[in-house]
């Protein structure tokens, strides 16, 4: 997905941190992503896409987890 | 001062124990004569060395569990020539594979790959099968492969002899031939999330099942096959010892090799009528899930012309269902190189080096091809017999601090030792195996053994040379005991107190090593291993004079209600280690002062933490050290805590782990220093492919993690509902911490700056701004909204100040408020219901189009009750989260 950078900031060791906007008006959503100065916007969306996959992954893990809290333990797929 | 000899093998209770040449057999038959100051030593076995040229395959992380879906296959009828395409598989030649779930069929036949095989690296992206013979030509895909390298010793030459049920059958048909009113099927099990699995080794059980009117004889027979799958004849001329395992699923089960039952025999024909050599299966007492191994040393060389195998059924007793897997020959127990299925295998490093453990064995398997014999370990609870390569295997065994290098590849060569425990039946006299929890006299401690008090204390001590009447110790010597079935206690002490108790190991038991009421003891070089609780130590107290034990390759290694470890300045250090079991370190109720120096937990297996601390309130370890549990597993992290309000730790430090440090229900942990380390995930080095750690820290609803001096996390933290607190915490990771249900991450010299502030919320983050400030001193708090749910009416908020209000009188409440554009708002608020007379919620924000100018917002509210009201900073959406919030100067007065 293309996103789009809205701010920056020097960060720790050299590197900067991006806040990237990933969803528009009105359910706006960004976050900060923290890397090299100079970073290409193609990059930045690779981060944001693995990161927003990896909650959404978790998320669901937590959900399956919770529902399957009470099954035996053979029964449990997570 | 008294020293007491016991020989748990060639001991004899009508000896007085009182000198070496002459021990007691049993610990009870001393009855209560030791006490204060006396010692007892038990005859043990001196480590065997294995091979000076074992390879152990450098691994980290989740190499056990993690599965790979297969590629494409070319089938090739040629031995070691079928063709695995896998782009990037990482995979070098020599090491061992496990398939499983491949459903092709070749040519209409039914050879199938599925199993366990080493590998020929055919370029990055394809490897062949070794010793593999497809039944015909032709191409296939599906199902998975596990890496197999975190499990297992790969030794120089013929360790082992194949004789039957191992490998690559014929065909899937290919199976015991039956007698009348017998069965024989070649038994697979697919269930990878199941127990109760019916191979072990590789794909199949040889099922044999015995129907009420066999009556006695051959019920089966098995003519040997070579590695080419043609009929052999096996020449074991070298070898002195017969090892398999039986899985009995129904039937009745007998005890002891007196009462007789069933036995399987070499045989010198062809169609298992000329038996030369017979082994009696006994099984007793153990679960229907459970492959028991059954071992027999014949102590001299074995017959050179052996052609089949049978089963044969000696005294009648009805249908009966057996599972026989892997039958091997090797050399004499507790000879150097010997090696079977109830062999402990290990580094015999003992207290250096952080690797005392000494392994169970799953499956031995002598590869032609390369002139190896591939020792499979254990990978969890053995009871229970979990499919082999699943969710529920561990990610493998522990080695540390030998020279293994933590990288990918290659394979290290070193020195890998044996101990042959002593089994409880052949071995120790025990009338038959147990069949109960229960324990055993033969090796009971009880507090007939006990010391008088914490200045006269008795010693008890494993690892004696009999040889020599006991008069040295072995070098890492140690006493083991085998209780073969998974059922029973193994080493056990029972009110035992005032004791110094060192170097023994239980292993095949329920209770492999077990104590409870030993107070004022010191334990070290104590192990369990292979069973349900390897270690279970309960209510043992005080300790004096330190700890080291370890437990592996079980289900829980479990310490509960131990107390006051850290009540006495004489405690010493204590050091608790864990691997290869669900939860390799597990401590329930361990409070009162409960503190040690060190815990090792490692590779746990299926659902559980490493390390699991529950209703332990002031729970401490001064240094915990683990990890290799990550994706498929590790739901719970290095450190699972629960309900334990007040623990703490010097330094965490974890590896390759899921989640790191795991808080919940109600639990407050607060560690010194925190590092959380990830090496690399990648299937071209070798590793599985999937990322090896995911939260550095993970902290549910009313819990709560503090770093109090800093640290480094390789990944990002996760508060669900709980609050993190970190001080100096470098963060070299890219993306940003993950928060739900309300929970806040507090940084303080934040990603190792000094200085930097930032607490994070679900919905935003607030930092310190010293160049936008309504006065120009201090700072102002920045707020940057990330999400349109921060509205209005759920902003991100923030407790500001409590201010202490009569009744009845009106209050003014206000800030000043800068922004950058009209995309945010912020300011002051007061919940409704903060005091009577409050009923809705007051606020103070920009109420027009102002931007970089600040202006003062005002509130004012009248409660009808003196009380402590809490106003809260706010900052919201409107339309643009490129915009900032600033609020300064909070001011407050009461009519």
């Amino acid at each position: 997905m293309a996103y789009e950078t809205i701010k920056t900031e020097p960060a720790a060791r050299g590197l900067v941190r991006y806040k990237v906007r990933y969803s528009e008006y009105p359910d706006e959503q960004s976050m900060w992503v923290k890397t090299v100065s100079g970073a290409s916007q193609s990059d930045l969306d690779a981060i944001v896409d693995e990161c927003i996959t990896q909650n959404n992954e978790e998320e669901e893990k937590i959900r399956k987890k919770e529902l399957e809290m009470y099954m035996p333990i053979e029964a449990r797929t997570i | 001062m008294a020293t007491y000899f016991v020989d748990y093998k060639n001991g004899n209770d009508a000896n007085n124990g009182t000198v070496g040449s002459s021990p007691k057999r049993t610990i009870a038959s001393l009855g209560s004569s030791p006490t204060g100051g006396d010692e007892i030593r038990v005859a043990g076995q001196e480590p065997k060395l294995l091979n000076a040229s074992c390879k152990i395959w450098n691994w980290f992380g989740d190499a056990g569990r993690s599965n790979t879906s297969l590629g494409s296959v070319t089938y090739s009828t040629t031995q070691g020539e079928t063709n695995v395409y896998q782009t990037n598989h990482g995979l070098q030649t020599g090491e061992t594979i496990g398939i499983y779930k491949n459903t092709t069929q070749i040519n209409s036949q039914t050879g199938t790959i599925n199993g366990a095989w080493e590998v020929t690296r055919n370029g990055a992206d394809n490897f062949k099968l070794k010793g593999y013979i497809a039944p015909g030509t032709g191409s296939g895909s599906g199902g998975y492969y596990n890496r197999l390298k975190s499990r297992l010793i790969m030794v120089p030459g013929k360790a082992v002899e194949n004789i039957a049920a191992c490998g690559q059958r014929p065909t899937q048909t290919s199976t015991w031939t039956a007698s009348t009113n017998v069965t024989c099927t070649l038994e697979t099990f697919t269930a990878d999330w199941s127990s109760g699995c019916t191979w072990f080794e590789h794909q199949y059980g040889d099922k044999i099942s015995i129907a009420g009117g066999f009556g006695t004889g051959k019920a089966a027979y098995w003519r040997c096959t070579d590695s080419d799958l043609s009929a052999t004849t096996k020449d074991l001329s070298s070898f002195q010892t017969v090892s398999f395992k039986v899985q009995q699923k129904s039937g009745t089960k007998l005890n002891s090799p007196t009462t007789g039952n069933v036995s399987l025999r070499l045989c010198t024909d062809t169609t298992g009528d000329t038996s030369v050599h017979t082994i009696p299966i006994y099984n007793g007492g153990s679960s229907n899930e459970a492959w028991i191994p059954i071992v027999k040393d014949f102590g001299t060389n074995l017959n050179s012309s052996i052609n089949s195998v049978a089963l044969y059924v000696d005294t009648d007793q009805g249908a009966q269902d057996f599972s026989i897997g892997n039958i091997i020959a090797t050399k004499s127990r507790f000879t150097a190189g010997g090696v079977n299925h109830q062999t402990l295998v290990g580094l015999k490093t003992c207290h250096a080096y952080k690797a005392p453990y000494w392994y169970g064995i799953d499956s031995l398997f002598y590869n032609e091809d390369q002139n190896e014999t591939r020792v499979l370990l254990e990978y969890r609870n053995p009871q229970q017999s979990y499919f082999p390569y699943s969710y529920y295997t561990s990610g493998g065994i522990r080695w540390a601090g030998v020279g293994i290098a933590r990288t990918t590849w290659p394979a290290t060569t070193l020195n890998m030792w044996t101990v042959d425990p002593y089994d409880c039946v052949t071995d120790m006299g025990r009338s038959e195996l147990p069949t109960s929890s229960g324990h055993y006299n033969g090796a009971y401690f009880t507090n007939n053994v006990s010391g008088i008090s914490s200045t006269n204390r008795i010693t008890i001590s494993g690892g004696w040379d009999a040889s020599n009447n006991m008069g040295t110790q072995f070098t890492h010597g140690i006493t083991a005991t085998s209780n073969r079935n998974y059922n029973g206690y193994g080493v056990y002490f029972g009110s035992c107190s005032y004791a110094e108790i060192s170097n023994m190991v239980g292993c095949h038991a329920y209770y492999p090593f077990g104590a409870s009421s030993g107070n004022w003891n010191s334990w070290h070089n104590l192990g369990g291993v292979c069973g349900y609780y390897p270690i279970y130590l309960n209510s043992c107290n005080n300790v004096k004079g330190g700890c080291y034990i370890w437990g592996a390759q079980g289900y829980y290694s479990q310490y509960s209600s131990c107390r006051y470890w850290g009540h006495t300045q004489h405690t010493g250090i204590t050091t608790i280690m864990g691997c290869t079991c669900q939860y390799n370190v597990y401590f329930s109720s361990c409070n009162q002062d409960f503190r040690i120096s060190e815990c090792d937990a490692w590779q746990e297996g299926g659902s559980g933490p490493n390390l699991y601390v529950t209703s332990s309130d002031g729970w401490h370890c001064d240094r915990i050290d683990g990890g290799d549990d990550v994706y498929g597993g590790g739901q719970y992290g290095l450190i699972y805590t629960s309900s334990s309000p007040n623990i703490s730790c010097g330094i965490v430090t974890c590896w390759n782990s899921y989640y790191g440090v795991f808080q919940a229900n109600q639990s407050h942990m607060i560690c010194d220093y925190a590092y959380n380390y990830e090496e690399d995930p990648t299937r071209g080095n070798g590793s599985p492919g999937n990322n090896n750690s995911y939260y550095s820290s993970y902290v549910q609803q009313a819990s709560s993690l503090k770093v109090v001096q800093g640290g480094t996390f390789k990944r990002k933290s996760y508060a669900y509902g709980g609050d993190i607190y970190l001080n100096n915490v470098v963060e070299d990771y890219t993306d940003t911490d993950q928060i739900n249900n309300q929970g806040r991450i507090f940084k303080k010299n934040a990603d190792g700056v000094s200085g930097a502030y930032e607490t994070v919320y679900q919905y935003g983050k607030v930092l310190p701004e010293s160049s936008i400030r309504h006065t120009a001193s201090g700072v102002s708090w920045k707020i940057d909204v990330t999400n349109s749910s921060a509205s209005i009416s759920s902003p991100v908020e923030w407790m500001l100040s409590k201010i202490i209000c009569n009744a009845n009188a009106q209050v003014t409440a206000s800030i000043w408020v800068y922004r950058d554009g009209t995309g945010v708002n912020g300011g002051i608020r007061i919940k409704n219901g903060a005091a009577a007379g409050i009923t809705a919620d007051v606020s103070a924000v920009i109420s027009d189009t102002t931007i970089n100018s600040w202006v003062q917002c005002t509130m004012t509210f009248t409660p009808t009750e003196a009380g402590a009201l809490d106003i809260y900073a706010i900052g919201y959406y409107v339309s643009d989260q490129s915009h900032n919030v600033y609020l300064d100067d909070f001011s407050v007065t009461q009519a």
